[in-house]
Protein backbone atom coordinates (compact mmCIF):
# COMPACT_ATOMS: atom_id res chain seq x y z
CA UNK A 1 0.00 0.00 0.00
CA UNK A 2 2.89 2.20 1.05
CA UNK A 3 4.61 1.62 -2.41
CA UNK A 4 1.27 2.35 -4.54
CA UNK A 5 0.84 5.25 -2.53
CA UNK A 6 4.79 6.51 -3.04
CA UNK A 7 4.45 6.21 -6.93
CA UNK A 8 0.81 7.86 -6.89
CA UNK A 9 1.42 10.84 -4.44
CA UNK A 10 5.07 12.03 -3.34
CA UNK A 11 6.96 10.26 -0.18
CA UNK A 12 6.05 12.85 2.30
CA UNK A 13 2.52 12.72 1.63
CA UNK A 14 2.38 8.56 1.74
CA UNK A 15 3.86 9.13 4.69
CA UNK A 16 0.97 11.63 6.55
CA UNK A 17 -1.84 8.96 4.32
CA UNK A 18 0.19 6.16 6.18
CA UNK A 19 0.30 7.49 9.87
CA UNK A 20 -3.38 8.67 9.42
CA UNK A 21 -4.53 4.95 8.12
CA UNK A 22 -2.60 3.01 11.15
CA UNK A 23 -3.30 5.41 13.71
CA UNK A 24 -7.47 5.44 12.69
CA UNK A 25 -6.93 1.48 12.14
CA UNK A 26 -5.57 1.29 16.22
CA UNK A 27 -8.54 3.82 17.40
CA UNK A 28 -11.13 1.82 15.75
CA UNK A 29 -9.42 -1.65 17.36
CA UNK A 30 -9.56 0.17 20.71
CA UNK A 31 -13.42 1.30 20.14
CA UNK A 32 -14.35 -2.23 18.86
CA UNK A 33 -12.91 -3.93 21.75
CA UNK A 34 -15.78 -4.39 23.93
CA UNK A 35 -17.74 -6.22 21.10
CA UNK A 36 -16.68 -9.92 21.92
CA UNK A 37 -19.40 -12.36 22.47
CA UNK A 38 -16.99 -14.88 23.48
CA UNK A 39 -18.02 -17.60 20.82
CA UNK A 40 -14.01 -18.19 20.29
CA UNK A 41 -12.62 -17.47 23.93
CA UNK A 42 -11.61 -21.31 23.83
CA UNK A 43 -8.94 -20.07 21.24
CA UNK A 44 -7.92 -17.63 24.05
CA UNK A 45 -5.90 -20.03 25.74
CA UNK B 1 -9.35 -10.74 25.34
CA UNK B 2 -7.08 -9.50 28.32
CA UNK B 3 -4.78 -12.56 27.64
CA UNK B 4 -4.51 -11.66 24.10
CA UNK B 5 -3.58 -8.05 24.94
CA UNK B 6 -0.86 -9.59 27.97
CA UNK B 7 0.29 -12.30 25.42
CA UNK B 8 1.07 -9.07 22.93
CA UNK B 9 2.47 -6.47 25.16
CA UNK B 10 5.00 -9.72 26.49
CA UNK B 11 6.25 -10.53 23.55
CA UNK B 12 6.59 -6.95 22.82
CA UNK B 13 8.15 -6.09 25.47
CA UNK B 14 10.49 -9.36 25.27
CA UNK B 15 11.54 -9.02 21.76
CA UNK B 16 12.21 -5.15 22.22
CA UNK B 17 14.70 -6.21 25.74
CA UNK B 18 16.03 -8.83 23.34
CA UNK B 19 17.23 -6.82 20.67
CA UNK B 20 19.30 -4.44 23.46
CA UNK B 21 21.31 -7.27 24.47
CA UNK B 22 24.13 -9.06 22.76
CA UNK B 23 22.71 -11.35 19.41
CA UNK B 24 25.03 -14.25 20.89
CA UNK B 25 21.97 -14.72 23.77
CA UNK B 26 18.83 -13.05 22.25
CA UNK B 27 16.81 -16.11 21.35
CA UNK B 28 17.52 -17.91 24.89
CA UNK B 29 16.08 -14.19 26.14
CA UNK B 30 13.25 -15.15 24.11
CA UNK B 31 13.04 -18.63 25.01
CA UNK B 32 13.57 -17.59 28.57
CA UNK B 33 10.84 -15.17 28.27
CA UNK B 34 8.54 -17.22 26.61
CA UNK B 35 9.10 -20.10 29.73
CA UNK B 36 8.69 -16.58 32.15
CA UNK B 37 5.32 -16.12 30.64
CA UNK B 38 3.60 -19.51 30.15
CA UNK B 39 4.82 -20.49 33.82
CA UNK B 40 2.93 -16.58 34.86
CA UNK B 41 0.01 -17.89 33.30
CA UNK B 42 -0.07 -21.25 33.96
CA UNK B 43 2.55 -23.16 35.94
CA UNK B 44 1.20 -26.54 35.28
CA UNK B 45 1.37 -26.07 31.58
CA UNK B 46 5.10 -24.88 31.87
CA UNK B 47 5.67 -27.99 33.67
CA UNK B 48 4.09 -30.53 31.24
CA UNK B 49 5.53 -28.43 27.84
CA UNK B 50 8.87 -28.15 30.03
CA UNK B 51 8.95 -32.13 30.88
CA UNK B 52 7.32 -33.18 27.27
CA UNK B 53 10.37 -31.38 25.48
CA UNK B 54 13.44 -33.11 27.76
CA UNK B 55 12.47 -36.26 27.95
CA UNK B 56 11.62 -36.30 24.51
CA UNK B 57 14.96 -34.75 23.88
CA UNK B 58 16.82 -37.53 26.15
CA UNK B 59 15.24 -40.26 25.14
CA UNK B 60 16.36 -39.50 21.35
CA UNK B 61 19.65 -38.18 21.60
CA UNK B 62 20.87 -40.50 24.87
CA UNK B 63 18.99 -43.87 25.43
CA UNK B 64 21.14 -46.01 23.76
CA UNK B 65 18.40 -49.05 22.50
CA UNK B 66 17.01 -49.94 19.01
CA UNK B 67 16.45 -46.76 17.00
CA UNK B 68 12.79 -47.53 15.49
CA UNK B 69 11.27 -48.88 18.61
CA UNK B 70 12.55 -45.62 20.71
CA UNK B 71 10.86 -43.17 18.01
CA UNK B 72 7.54 -45.24 18.10
CA UNK B 73 7.79 -45.25 22.12
CA UNK B 74 8.04 -41.71 22.20
CA UNK B 75 5.42 -40.87 19.48
CA UNK B 76 3.55 -43.45 21.03
CA UNK B 77 4.13 -41.43 24.62
CA UNK B 78 3.43 -37.85 22.71
CA UNK B 79 -0.08 -39.05 21.49
CA UNK B 80 -0.90 -40.61 24.61
CA UNK B 81 0.20 -37.07 26.33
CA UNK B 82 -2.18 -35.53 23.71
CA UNK B 83 -5.08 -37.16 23.65
CA UNK B 84 -4.99 -37.12 27.56
CA UNK B 85 -5.51 -33.39 27.81
CA UNK B 86 -7.80 -33.09 24.93
CA UNK B 87 -9.98 -35.44 26.35
CA UNK B 88 -9.90 -33.64 29.98
CA UNK B 89 -10.54 -30.53 28.11
CA UNK B 90 -13.63 -31.73 26.13
CA UNK B 91 -14.85 -34.11 29.44
CA UNK B 92 -14.45 -31.05 31.75
CA UNK B 93 -14.86 -28.10 29.60
CA UNK B 94 -16.57 -25.06 31.56
CA UNK B 95 -15.74 -26.73 35.12
CA UNK B 96 -11.75 -25.92 35.46
CA UNK B 97 -10.43 -23.28 33.59
CA UNK B 98 -6.67 -24.29 32.80
CA UNK B 99 -7.68 -27.73 31.38
CA UNK B 100 -5.51 -27.53 28.68
CA UNK B 101 -1.67 -26.92 28.55
CA UNK B 102 -1.17 -23.64 27.03
CA UNK B 103 -0.38 -23.77 23.00
CA UNK B 104 -0.17 -27.94 23.48
CA UNK B 105 -2.19 -28.64 20.26
CA UNK B 106 0.46 -26.48 18.11
CA UNK B 107 3.14 -27.36 20.64
CA UNK B 108 2.50 -31.32 20.58
CA UNK B 109 2.33 -31.58 16.38
CA UNK B 110 5.84 -30.14 16.19
CA UNK B 111 7.43 -31.65 18.93
CA UNK B 112 5.97 -35.19 16.99
CA UNK B 113 7.40 -33.64 14.04
CA UNK B 114 10.69 -33.18 15.35
CA UNK B 115 10.98 -36.76 16.55
CA UNK B 116 9.53 -37.84 13.29
CA UNK B 117 12.03 -36.40 11.18
CA UNK B 118 15.02 -37.70 13.81
CA UNK B 119 14.12 -40.62 12.64
CA UNK B 120 14.08 -40.00 8.75
CA UNK B 121 17.84 -39.41 9.57
CA UNK B 122 17.36 -35.32 9.37
CA UNK B 123 18.10 -33.14 12.35
CA UNK B 124 20.50 -35.79 14.08
CA UNK B 125 22.91 -32.90 14.76
CA UNK B 126 20.54 -30.93 17.07
CA UNK B 127 21.74 -29.71 20.31
CA UNK B 128 20.14 -29.17 23.28
CA UNK B 129 20.18 -25.84 23.09
CA UNK B 130 18.61 -25.11 19.50
CA UNK B 131 15.99 -27.81 20.56
CA UNK B 132 14.78 -25.84 23.06
CA UNK B 133 15.14 -22.47 21.63
CA UNK B 134 13.08 -23.82 18.51
CA UNK B 135 10.50 -25.58 21.17
CA UNK B 136 9.56 -22.38 23.08
CA UNK B 137 10.16 -19.80 20.58
CA UNK B 138 7.73 -17.25 22.00
CA UNK B 139 5.86 -15.68 18.86
CA UNK B 140 4.69 -19.33 18.07
CA UNK B 141 4.11 -21.10 21.22
CA UNK B 142 0.11 -20.15 21.67
CA UNK B 143 -1.43 -19.64 18.47
CA UNK B 144 1.27 -21.61 15.86
CA UNK B 145 1.80 -21.52 13.00
CA UNK B 146 3.11 -25.01 13.34
CA UNK B 147 6.93 -24.28 11.89
CA UNK B 148 9.45 -26.75 10.81
CA UNK B 149 12.81 -27.27 12.67
CA UNK B 150 14.59 -26.63 9.50
CA UNK B 151 12.99 -24.05 8.11
CA UNK B 152 13.06 -22.27 11.49
CA UNK B 153 16.84 -23.16 11.65
CA UNK B 154 17.54 -21.64 8.23
CA UNK B 155 15.79 -17.98 9.14
CA UNK B 156 18.02 -17.95 12.20
CA UNK B 157 21.11 -18.10 10.54
CA UNK B 158 19.63 -15.51 8.43
CA UNK B 159 18.74 -12.98 10.76
CA UNK B 160 19.92 -9.46 10.91
CA UNK B 161 18.53 -6.21 11.64
CA UNK B 162 16.31 -4.75 9.47
CA UNK B 163 13.87 -2.00 10.08
CA UNK B 164 11.65 -3.01 7.02
CA UNK B 165 11.01 -5.88 8.24
CA UNK B 166 10.17 -4.58 11.88
CA UNK B 167 7.65 -1.82 10.61
CA UNK B 168 6.24 -4.98 8.89
CA UNK B 169 6.06 -7.00 12.06
CA UNK B 170 4.15 -3.65 13.55
CA UNK B 171 1.37 -3.82 10.61
CA UNK B 172 1.08 -7.49 10.42
CA UNK B 173 0.03 -7.07 14.32
CA UNK B 174 -2.14 -4.36 13.88
CA UNK B 175 -4.15 -6.22 10.66
CA UNK B 176 -4.34 -9.01 12.86
CA UNK B 177 -6.01 -7.28 15.88
CA UNK B 178 -8.36 -5.63 13.36
CA UNK B 179 -9.19 -9.05 11.66
CA UNK B 180 -10.02 -10.20 15.32
CA UNK B 181 -11.59 -7.13 16.98
CA UNK B 182 -13.49 -4.99 14.28
CA UNK B 183 -14.00 -8.11 11.21
CA UNK B 184 -14.80 -10.97 13.68
CA UNK B 185 -16.18 -10.16 17.06
CA UNK B 186 -17.79 -6.81 15.86
CA UNK B 187 -18.89 -7.13 12.33
CA UNK B 188 -19.84 -10.92 12.09
CA UNK B 189 -20.19 -11.59 15.64
CA UNK B 190 -22.39 -8.18 16.32
CA UNK B 191 -23.56 -6.61 13.03
CA UNK B 192 -24.60 -10.20 11.45
CA UNK B 193 -25.83 -11.83 14.24
CA UNK B 194 -27.91 -9.34 15.14
CA UNK B 195 -29.51 -8.59 11.26
CA UNK B 196 -29.83 -12.77 11.56
CA UNK B 197 -32.11 -12.14 14.49
CA UNK B 198 -34.22 -9.41 12.81
CA UNK B 199 -34.98 -11.85 9.87
CA UNK B 200 -34.89 -15.19 11.85
CA UNK B 201 -38.87 -15.70 12.09
CA UNK B 202 -39.91 -13.97 8.74
CA UNK B 203 -37.15 -16.07 6.59
CA UNK B 204 -36.22 -18.89 8.48
CA UNK B 205 -33.44 -20.68 5.71
CA UNK B 206 -32.03 -17.22 5.10
CA UNK B 207 -31.27 -16.68 8.68
CA UNK B 208 -29.98 -20.42 9.23
CA UNK B 209 -27.80 -19.84 6.17
CA UNK B 210 -26.64 -16.54 6.90
CA UNK B 211 -25.59 -17.45 10.51
CA UNK B 212 -23.53 -20.70 9.49
CA UNK B 213 -21.60 -17.79 6.92
CA UNK B 214 -21.55 -15.62 10.30
CA UNK B 215 -19.78 -18.47 12.55
CA UNK B 216 -17.40 -19.41 9.32
CA UNK B 217 -16.20 -15.93 8.65
CA UNK B 218 -15.81 -14.91 12.28
CA UNK B 219 -14.04 -18.69 12.84
CA UNK B 220 -11.57 -17.51 9.70
CA UNK B 221 -11.02 -13.76 11.08
CA UNK B 222 -10.26 -14.98 14.59
CA UNK B 223 -7.80 -17.90 13.21
CA UNK B 224 -6.42 -15.65 10.69
CA UNK B 225 -5.98 -12.66 12.80
CA UNK B 226 -3.99 -14.86 15.51
CA UNK B 227 -1.60 -16.25 12.60
CA UNK B 228 -0.86 -12.84 11.85
CA UNK B 229 -0.02 -11.80 15.39
CA UNK B 230 2.06 -14.56 15.36
CA UNK B 231 3.55 -13.87 12.07
CA UNK B 232 4.22 -10.08 13.21
CA UNK B 233 5.82 -10.40 16.73
CA UNK B 234 8.70 -13.10 14.61
CA UNK B 235 8.52 -9.89 12.12
CA UNK B 236 9.99 -7.91 15.24
CA UNK B 237 12.26 -10.55 16.03
CA UNK B 238 13.98 -10.67 12.36
CA UNK B 239 12.60 -14.07 11.47
CA UNK B 240 9.81 -14.55 9.19
CA UNK B 241 7.69 -17.69 9.91
CA UNK B 242 5.47 -19.33 6.87
CA UNK B 243 1.92 -18.00 6.42
CA UNK B 244 -0.79 -19.84 7.78
CA UNK B 245 -3.74 -18.34 5.76
CA UNK B 246 -3.88 -17.51 1.84
CA UNK B 247 -7.61 -16.43 0.69
CA UNK B 248 -9.30 -19.29 1.62
CA UNK B 249 -12.08 -18.25 0.25
CA UNK B 250 -11.24 -17.95 -3.78
CA UNK B 251 -10.13 -21.53 -3.75
CA UNK B 252 -11.88 -23.13 -6.57
CA UNK B 253 -11.78 -26.96 -4.69
CA UNK B 254 -12.37 -27.73 -1.70
CA UNK B 255 -8.53 -29.80 -2.21
CA UNK B 256 -7.43 -25.83 -2.99
CA UNK B 257 -9.07 -24.83 0.04
CA UNK B 258 -7.15 -26.84 2.06
CA UNK B 259 -3.90 -25.91 0.66
CA UNK B 260 -4.85 -21.81 1.88
CA UNK B 261 -6.61 -22.82 5.26
CA UNK B 262 -4.26 -23.38 8.71
CA UNK B 263 -1.57 -24.18 6.10
CA UNK B 264 0.73 -25.21 8.36
CA UNK B 265 -1.55 -27.52 10.00
CA UNK B 266 -2.42 -29.35 6.25
CA UNK B 267 1.00 -29.42 5.20
CA UNK B 268 1.88 -31.39 9.05
CA UNK B 269 -1.04 -33.68 8.38
CA UNK B 270 -0.11 -34.47 4.76
CA UNK B 271 3.36 -35.11 5.24
CA UNK B 272 3.10 -37.56 8.79
CA UNK B 273 -0.55 -39.02 7.93
CA UNK B 274 -1.13 -38.80 4.27
CA UNK B 275 2.03 -39.70 2.98
CA UNK B 276 2.74 -42.78 4.74
CA UNK B 277 -0.46 -44.24 4.77
CA UNK B 278 -1.04 -43.58 1.17
CA UNK B 279 2.15 -45.24 0.63
CA UNK B 280 1.49 -48.07 2.59
CA UNK B 281 -2.00 -48.65 1.80
CA UNK B 282 -2.04 -47.46 -1.75
CA UNK B 283 -5.43 -46.63 -0.72
CA UNK B 284 -5.52 -42.53 -1.03
CA UNK B 285 -9.27 -42.18 -0.10
CA UNK B 286 -8.38 -44.01 3.34
CA UNK B 287 -5.09 -41.52 3.83
CA UNK B 288 -7.29 -38.96 2.68
CA UNK B 289 -10.09 -39.28 5.15
CA UNK B 290 -7.37 -40.42 7.60
CA UNK B 291 -5.23 -37.34 7.52
CA UNK B 292 -8.86 -35.24 7.47
CA UNK B 293 -9.98 -37.31 11.19
CA UNK B 294 -6.68 -36.25 12.68
CA UNK B 295 -6.61 -32.85 11.11
CA UNK B 296 -10.58 -32.37 13.06
CA UNK B 297 -9.27 -33.76 16.44
CA UNK B 298 -7.00 -31.89 16.72
CA UNK B 299 -8.90 -28.85 17.14
CA UNK B 300 -11.36 -30.61 19.48
CA UNK B 301 -11.95 -34.39 20.84
CA UNK B 302 -15.95 -34.28 19.86
CA UNK B 303 -17.92 -35.96 17.86
CA UNK B 304 -18.86 -32.77 16.30
CA UNK B 305 -14.90 -32.46 14.69
CA UNK B 306 -15.23 -35.91 13.45
CA UNK B 307 -18.32 -35.07 11.79
CA UNK B 308 -16.40 -31.91 10.48
CA UNK B 309 -13.48 -34.02 9.43
CA UNK B 310 -15.75 -36.50 7.41
CA UNK B 311 -17.35 -34.27 5.91
CA UNK B 312 -14.43 -32.59 4.83
CA UNK B 313 -12.80 -35.84 3.74
CA UNK B 314 -15.43 -37.44 1.68
CA UNK B 315 -15.02 -33.57 -0.45
CA UNK B 316 -11.99 -34.19 -1.24
CA UNK B 317 -12.27 -37.76 -2.33
CA UNK B 318 -15.58 -36.87 -4.30
CA UNK B 319 -13.31 -34.64 -6.15
CA UNK B 320 -10.32 -36.50 -6.50
CA UNK B 321 -12.82 -38.72 -8.46
CA UNK B 322 -13.96 -35.82 -10.25
CA UNK B 323 -10.40 -34.38 -11.06
CA UNK B 324 -9.77 -37.86 -12.36
CA UNK B 325 -12.35 -39.24 -14.50
CA UNK B 326 -14.24 -36.00 -15.49
CA UNK B 327 -12.43 -33.00 -14.70
CA UNK B 328 -14.34 -30.27 -17.11
CA UNK B 329 -11.50 -27.39 -18.40
CA UNK B 330 -13.23 -24.56 -19.95
CA UNK B 331 -10.65 -22.03 -21.91
CA UNK B 332 -11.71 -18.16 -22.23
CA UNK B 333 -14.91 -16.86 -21.21
CA UNK B 334 -16.51 -19.96 -19.73
CA UNK B 335 -13.21 -20.69 -17.89
CA UNK B 336 -14.34 -17.52 -16.24
CA UNK B 337 -17.65 -18.60 -15.52
CA UNK B 338 -16.75 -22.48 -14.79
CA UNK B 339 -13.93 -20.85 -12.12
CA UNK B 340 -16.85 -18.49 -10.52
CA UNK B 341 -19.07 -21.26 -9.83
CA UNK B 342 -16.45 -23.64 -8.50
CA UNK B 343 -15.11 -21.05 -5.86
CA UNK B 344 -18.95 -20.72 -5.16
CA UNK B 345 -19.31 -24.19 -4.70
CA UNK B 346 -16.45 -24.34 -2.35
CA UNK B 347 -17.58 -21.88 -0.12
CA UNK B 348 -20.61 -23.01 0.09
CA UNK B 349 -19.61 -26.37 0.88
CA UNK B 350 -17.04 -25.15 3.07
CA UNK B 351 -19.77 -22.57 4.94
CA UNK B 352 -21.94 -26.23 4.90
CA UNK B 353 -19.28 -28.28 7.11
CA UNK B 354 -19.57 -25.37 9.45
CA UNK B 355 -22.64 -26.55 10.64
CA UNK B 356 -21.11 -29.58 12.38
CA UNK B 357 -18.71 -27.18 14.64
CA UNK B 358 -21.27 -24.65 14.93
CA UNK B 359 -23.85 -26.04 16.97
CA UNK B 360 -23.47 -27.59 19.90
CA UNK B 361 -25.45 -30.98 20.14
CA UNK B 362 -25.43 -33.44 17.09
CA UNK B 363 -29.22 -33.36 16.64
CA UNK B 364 -29.10 -29.32 16.45
CA UNK B 365 -26.56 -29.98 13.54
CA UNK B 366 -28.18 -32.62 11.59
CA UNK B 367 -31.63 -29.84 12.09
CA UNK B 368 -30.15 -27.13 10.76
CA UNK B 369 -28.44 -29.05 7.84
CA UNK B 370 -31.72 -30.76 6.91
CA UNK B 371 -32.98 -27.11 7.31
CA UNK B 372 -30.18 -25.67 5.02
CA UNK B 373 -30.14 -28.56 2.26
CA UNK B 374 -33.92 -27.94 2.41
CA UNK B 375 -35.29 -31.17 4.01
Amino acid sequence: MYEFLRNKLNKSLANMVMIIWYVSLAILVLYFLSFDNGEFRYLRF
Amino acid sequence: MDKLFIFIGFALFAILISRLINKKYQLEFISFACLVFVGLLDWISLIVLVASSMITYFTLFRVNISWARLHLAVIAILVAVFIFFKLKATLLNGIFSAVLPLGLSFYYFRLIHFVLEVYKGNYKQATLREFLNYMFYFPVILIGPIIRFDDWKKEIKRRRWDPQMFSGGLERILYGMVKIVILGNYLFSYELAEYIENIKLSQPWMANYLDTIRYTGNSYMQFAGYSDIAIGLSMLFGIRVMENFHFPFLAGNINDFWKRWHISLSNWCKDYIFMPIASYSRMAWLAIISSMLVLGLWHEFSSRYILWALFHGLGIVIWHFYDKYISLNPKGFWGIIYNGICIFITFNFVVISFIWVKETSFLASIKAFKMLIGL
